[in-house]
């Protein structure tokens, strides 16, 4: 599988950690599978998208002094025309990521140009947040892949709800359980095994009005697989 | 196996004088008519003096399996701080000592028995199978070191003790010892199985939306109760409220003793290493040995040996592309001309600096050189390949796909609201909320008696009153990770300053230095650590009740976590005070490493403010002190600067001038370090000398200015 890598750049981001009605939303320091190939199903149509991206950083504290804010925000109860409680949105600012596209046939025509490509990503997109520009495209070929061990560094899910009809509730987790992977993730990010799991859901709609949760790979995980999926690799060194 | 065998009383030797032991600890030379005891029948007959006088025996032929257990859990323990034999400590040379030296404190002295009296009630002590040993000896065995002779005397008895006693009953359920006496008659190399030895630390996967959720501390208070007293304790080894050290006899004891954990929702980072045991027989001899190396930090030391190497590979690259380079400059120097030639020879210079830096490296002598330098870091740490390790998370099942709604606190099941129609107690409001079974148990469903009993009352009555009500949550934590560096550090340290004693010169200390820093094993130090940290944290909050004087104006959240009612922030300098203060009564030590493996976060806000962000505060410390004023500003501090911050004398600041910096920060920050060096008002100028004098002593700005803006909370009082 091919890869084509983008550059992404957006003022002003909310990644959300799903939290309903919490007086404070987080957002995340990276950018997983659902967040990225939905905001690109928005620009192409629904078609067989595979993305994934992260930020750069080598210190998530130091990255997160650096780029995120807070915004106070009271929504307003129109009946009685008063703002009960505050809510207090962390976003991120002036933040430089990079994304992953799998290169599938249905969409290689679409990534063939240079030119730069506007998608809106995240949280409160209404309030003007979430506009990111993919630019400086660069293809990854299977031969440049440097598969190796390491820590992944973003969200992938494990399967697609597609795939799961008909099989035993956690069939899949259970192969990667044994230290193997599953078509999904080897067919799609070619990655050949997961050493040590670290689980999470991810949404995935299955038509306009329904979804599901999809049992995924959060960021931490060790992997072998693409060194572009990878953190720099834990030396284990003193004091680090 | 017999009753009667007290395993943790096999060294009770070691609390005897050398002046009435003459030699070794196992009673061989006592002149006991001496002493007025008639050694035929006023000595013990019973199977802990025999444990105490022959657990170092080696002809283990001619022992029964008792006796052969505890010898091996003797040699597991004493694995567990060192693996130093007998002709390194001749060739150390220090001798021994009569006071146990504490790595992170100041040594004490040893509390032996030397006279005629207590000789003969340890005697008696010894004849009595019900005996108390800790009760009785507790405070003389945490003065006395398990080897005495110097460098190595830096684990207490009491700790050798505890350890060999749970290695001894772990022991106990290897199926190899029944029959080990047959055994030992045919073979000379007997394979006794593996021993496990896993650091779990506990993550909390839900989320905070209510006050009620903070029942989930009360949860693993709760858990944390029922694994020190439950059957399977022996397997605990030491543990914190957060990180777990067990050690077990077979892979599926782990997740029995965890069953627990993950049903009540909790993530365990497992960190699981497994030991091959083996026992030897000498050549040509009928005495044997027993052959284990218990260092349970496997994945941190691989990854350290493959990244040398890594970097050695990488710098004979970067060696070889220099070269390369330095030809092509050289010819390029030839053909140019002037201007072209002077930038030339800047370059040619540059490269010249790297490569004299470089080769004094080693590396330009190529992959030789390199696997050498490889190797001679793999031996150091002996059988690193050949011990299984293994870093895993566990967690409560999982399915492939989950159907919405989504638990909203946890995120990793799906919602079920239960009692369907009935009203839910914790709703208010009319807001459904969906969560699922573990995290309604956890938060204390209705009817669970958990839901009658808020874990924390003042809390909830704070949160519920009109007034403004601040707090301050602190929670302290230990990291093993760095108390292993620290470790570390400490004995290299204390082995220099022996040899400095013993006017050995710079590089026989060097080399002595790393001989013994290999042999060094950090388990019992980690086990004595965790118990002073246990005194530590009970006197901390004896501490805590002195600052607050009130009982409604603190909650206890678990042992190392805290919510403390403040009436303004500056009351968070008496709180670090007294941190300050304990800090140098137990661990003085620890000033003088990169990083402190103890650390202390607090995070003041109102009452009301949401707990989710304390909590990612307080989980994940940044530095060994830090203080998140929500809203104002975050301060983190290492040890060293924390002294400077308090030694700093408040009395010469006004809290106005403290005021207007922070009220002037808000505007900005930049512009509020142009305030502290402005001469323009001369008296300001004055004022802030001392916080002048922390910036330049190299705590950054960000830190002095929330310090600034805490102290200048006094305002309020003045008022």
């Amino acid at each position: 599988m091919n890869f084509i890598e983008y550059t992404l750049t957006s003022d002003m981001l909310c990644v959300g950690e799903r939290i309903k009605k919490g007086q404070f939303r987080p957002t995340v320091t990276t950018i997983p599978y659902s967040q990225i190939t939905g905001a690109l199903k928005a620009v192409f149509g629904d078609k067989d998208i595979h993305a994934v991206g992260y930020f750069q950083f080598n210190n998530e504290q130091e990255f997160r002094g650096k780029h995120t804010q807070i915004l106070t925000y009271s929504p307003r109860d129109r009946a009685i025309n008063t703002s009960i409680i505050p809510l207090y949105i962390e976003y991120l600012t002036n933040v430089e990521g990079k994304v992953f596209i799998a290169e599938t046939d249905s969409i290689k025509h679409k990534l063939e140009s240079n030119e730069s490509i506007s998608i809106y990503m995240g949280a409160f997109k209404s309030k003007g947040f979430g506009s990111c520009t993919l630019k400086d495209r660069r293809k990854i070929s299977e031969e440049d892949l440097d598969i190796h061990e390491g820590l992944l560094n973003t969200r992938i899910p494990i399967v697609k709800a597609k795939d799961i009809n008909g099989m035993d509730g956690n069939a899949h987790k259970g192969l990667i359980d044994e230290g193997k992977t599953t078509e999904f993730l080897k067919d799609k990010f070619c990655i050949e095994k997961v050493t040590k799991a670290r689980y999470g859901y991810l949404f995935e709609p299955t038509s306009e009005t329904t979804g599901c949760y999809i049992l995924s790979l959060f960021e931490g995980c060790v992997i072998k697989g693409p060194g572009f999926l990878l953190r720099n690799t834990d030396r284990g060194g003193k004091n680090e | 196996m017999s009753d009667d065998l007290v395993p943790e009383m096999h060294d009770i030797g070691k609390l005897i004088d050398k002046s009435i032991m003459v030699k070794g600890h196992t009673f061989e030379h006592v002149d006991w008519a001496k002493y007025g005891i008639d050694a035929n029948t006023d000595l013990p007959k019973n199977r802990t003096w025999e444990g105490a006088t022959k657990h170092h025996r080696a002809d283990l032929e001619n022992l029964d399996k008792d006796l052969i257990l505890l010898g091996v859990a003797d040699s597991l323990a004493a694995t567990s701080s060192r693996i130093i034999p007998v002709e390194y400590k001749q060739k150390a040379g220090f001798g021994s000592k009569d006071f146990l030296q504490v790595l992170w404190n100041i040594g004490i002295k040893s509390k032996i028995i030397k006279d005629q009296k207590r000789l003969e009630d340890l005697i008696t002590f010894i004849k009595r199978p019900d005996s108390n040993y800790f009760g009785k000896y507790g405070e003389c065995l945490l003065t006395v070191p398990e080897d005495k002779f110097s460098p190595v005397n830096i684990t207490s008895l009491f700790v050798h003790s505890d350890l060999t006693s749970r290695f001894y009953h772990i022991l106990q359920e290897y199926r190899i010892f029944d029959n080990i006496e047959e055994e030992l008659n045919i073979k000379d190399e007997i394979d006794l199985g593996h021993l496990f030895i896993s650091c779990c630390r506990i993550r909390i996967s839900q989320q905070f939306i209510r006050a009620k959720d903070l029942n989930i501390f009360a949860t693993l208070n709760r858990l944390n109760d029922k694994l020190q007293k439950a059957e399977y304790s022996k397997y605990l080894l030491f543990s914190t409220e957060d990180t777990l050290w067990f050690t077990y006899p077979k892979k599926e004891c782990l997740d029995y003793v965890l069953k627990e954990y993950l049903r009540n929702g909790f993530i365990l980072e497992v960190e699981s290493t497994e030991f091959p045991l083996m026992i030897k027989r000498k050549s040509g001899g009928s005495e044997w040995y027993f052959v284990c190396d218990l260092y349970p930090f496997i994945e941190k030391l691989k990854k350290r040996v493959f990244y040398e190497l890594q970097k050695l590979d990488d710098l004979k690259e970067e060696y070889e592309d220099l070269l390369r380079k330095k030809r092509e400059i050289e010819q390029k120097i030839k053909e140019s001309k002037n201007d072209e030639r002077k930038e030339c020879l800047n370059e040619m210079n540059n490269i010249r600096g790297r490569i004299t830096k470089l080769k004094s490296e080693d590396v330009h002598r190529g992959e030789k050189k390199t696997q050498e330098r490889y190797n001679n870091i793999k031996s150091k740490w002996k059988r690193i390949e050949d011990v299984f390790s293994h870093e895993f998370i566990k967690q409560k099942k999982l399915s492939d796909v989950i159907k919405p709604p989504i638990c909203e606190l946890c995120q990793l099941a799906e919602a079920k609201r239960k009692d369907d129609g009935e009203p839910d107690p914790w709703e208010k409001d009319e807001i459904k909320e969906y969560l699922c079974e573990t995290c309604y148990d956890n938060r204390g469903a209705p009817g669970n008696e958990r839901a009658e009993k808020v874990h924390c009352m003042n809390l909830f009555k704070w949160s519920t009153q009109e007034e403004d009500v601040n707090v301050a949550w602190l929670r302290v934590s230990l990291d093993y990770d760095i108390l292993n560096d620290a470790v570390e550090d400490l004995f290299s340290q204390y082995v220099e300053t022996e040899g400095n004693n013993k006017n050995k010169s710079e590089e026989e200390i060097k080399k002595l230095q790393s001989m013994l820093l290999t042999e060094l094993r950090p388990l019992a130090q980690l086990d004595q650590f965790t118990d002073d940290y246990h005194k530590f944290l009970d006197e901390l909050e004896s501490g805590l009740k002195d600052i607050i004087f009130d009982d409604q104006s603190w909650d206890k959240v678990l042992s190392n976590f805290y919510i403390l009612k403040i009436e303004n922030r500056s009351h968070v300098k008496n709180i670090l005070k007294k941190y300050n203060e304990l800090i140098d009564q137990h661990f003085s030590k620890l000033k003088v490493v990169d990083r402190s493996p103890i650390k202390l976060s607090i995070s003041c806000s109102n009452i009301k403010f949401a707990f989710f962000w304390h909590w990612k505060f307080l989980e994940n410390p940044q530095n060994d002190v830090n203080v998140n004023l929500v809203g104002k500003g975050e301060m983190h501090l290492n040890m060293r600067q924390l002294d400077e911050i308090l030694n700093l004398d408040m009395r010469q600041f006004g809290v106005r001038s403290l005021h207007k910096l922070s009220e002037v920060s808000e505007v900005s920050k930049k512009l509020s370090k142009v305030l502290l060096y402005d001469k323009g008002d001369w008296r300001l100028y004055k004022e802030y000398d001392g916080l002048r004098s922390l910036l330049e002593g190299g705590i950054d700005f960000p830190n002095i200015l929330t310090y600034a803006k805490m102290m200048s909370d006094q305002e309020r009082v003045v008022k």
